[in-house]
């Protein structure tokens, strides 16, 4: 027979499955492209919050370093290194701040944990273009996609795919999240 | 495994400029003779290494991602172009989405193709019939193959399907049956149209979350039941 412990091993690796799954599909499904960087807007981020809020900060990491990643790899292979990075980041951080949550279930700390995600989101993806990869593109001309002014512009619709994904991430945990003693 | 191995060794071109810089030429505006002729060995590839209907089912999922992706960011282009006034940048960027869309039409194919073949329910199958126990790695690798399949073959395709029943669009109309006002009175809908594509998206997320999370109890009792090798050894031992 099973111990327990495996079993909740096996279940903790099938959750963080699903939800890198999902959030390749998430990010694979919906691309709306960018004009300034090349890059695109997608919805991929839900996923990613909804996972480190609900299964804690290592669930986060794994799923934002998976997923996104991926889905990158597929027509988008220059933005891989940064998604690897800063979805990883945003998972870890959010996650953070949600396992707090399982014994609180505070509406703030959700909140403030999401904008947290966003931030990263939005604050990463400027370093990685406006500094990185120009750094980069000097020996790999293969990250020559961006630069400083580009990244800027890239700001705003990071931003408002941030917002997006944390206001859909922060309604499915209003009706996932574990119940406390007073909700019965 | 062989056919695991040529998918995977005709994947690489499409990550290096090794062959785009060796095979020159243009075969339309915004399309080397290398992307063109890249895109049509992927197919042949797709056919011969996968069949016929993974190339079929390859083709329908390119056209729906891609598409959108070409299409909206082109669209956002000629947008940006009438505001700014600046048509400097549209030729080239007329030129990127051509070849973005040839790019994607080679890769994802192929990346369907390379899943596609990969022995999923065989190695389950192996694993359930092995004499020798599983071990938790083994058991762990079994759980999220069985995870991916799970959602990508049967939660995604029966959420979309749902969504499709559920969010019929109208038919479209003839233009003399066009109001001409149809402009105005959509502007005035677009803050009620945002908020109900958000709520769709919602309705779409949480149903993904809760069917794929559906069964994953059930398959670590499965999978964590399998006797692991330091149990046949003690099985084996008498012990």
């Amino acid at each position: 027979m099973a111990n327990d412990k495996q079993v909740k091993n096996l279940v903790y690796v099938g959750i963080i499955t699903a939800f890198a799954t999902l959030a390749f599909v998430g990010t694979t499904i919906l691309r709306i492209p960018i004009p300034t960087t090349g890059g695109y807007f997608n919805l991929g981020d839900t996923f990613v919050m909804i996972g480190a809020l609900l299964y804690g900060p290592i669930a986060g990491l794994f799923v934002g370093l998976i997923g996104p990643t991926v889905s990158d790899g597929i027509g988008f292979p220059q933005f891989m290194l940064a998604t690897a990075v800063v979805k990883a980041a945003e998972g870890l951080f959010v996650g953070l701040i949600g396992l707090s949550l399982n014994r609180s279930q505070s509406y703030v700390k959700a909140g403030a944990a999401l904008i947290l995600g966003v931030a990263i989101l939005v604050v990463g993806y400027f370093v990685f273009e406006a500094l990185v990869y120009p750094f980069l593109a000097k020996t790999a001309p293969f990250f020559g996609v961006t630069d400083f002014n580009a990244a800027i512009g890239e700001m705003l619709p990071n931003a408002i795919q941030g917002v997006l994904s944390a206001i859909i991430a922060f309604g499915i945990w209003r009706v996932l999240k574990p119940k406390t003693r007073s909700e019965g | 495994m062989l056919k695991l191995v040529a998918l995977f060794l005709f994947l690489v071109p499409s990550f290096t400029t090794y062959f785009a810089d060796r095979i020159q030429g243009t075969a339309a505006p915004g399309i080397s003779l290398w992307q063109l002729l890249y895109f049509f060995i992927v197919l042949l590839v797709v056919r011969i290494l996968a069949g016929l209907p993974v190339l079929f089912f390859a083709i329908s999922t390119v056209s729906f991602l891609a598409l959108p992706v070409v299409f909206v960011g082109s669209l956002i282009w000629v947008v940006k172009t009438l505001a700014t006034g600046d048509s400097g940048q549209i030729y080239a960027q007329s030129k990127h989405y051509v070849s973005l869309l040839l790019n994607m039409l080679a890769v994802i194919p192929l990346a369907i193709a390379f899943i596609s073949q990969i022995p999923f329910r065989e190695y389950e199958l192996h694993l359930f019939q092995r004499t020798g126990g599983v071990s938790l790695r083994e058991k762990s690798l079994l759980m999220a193959t069985r995870v991916i399949n799970h959602i990508l073959f049967t939660v995604i395709p029966n959420v979309l399907q749902v969504w499709r029943e559920e969010h019929r669009t109208k038919q479209p109309l003839l233009l003399h049956e066009v109001p001409e006002d149809i402009f105005v009175e959509r502007a005035k809908r677009l803050k009620q149209r945002i908020i109900k594509s958000v709520m769709q998206m919602f309705d779409v997320g949480l149903a993904s979350i809760c069917f794929a999370l559906e069964y994953i109890p059930l398959w670590a009792l499965e999978i964590g039941a399998l006797p692991s090798p330091q149990q046949i050894e003690e099985h084996r031992d008498g012990k």
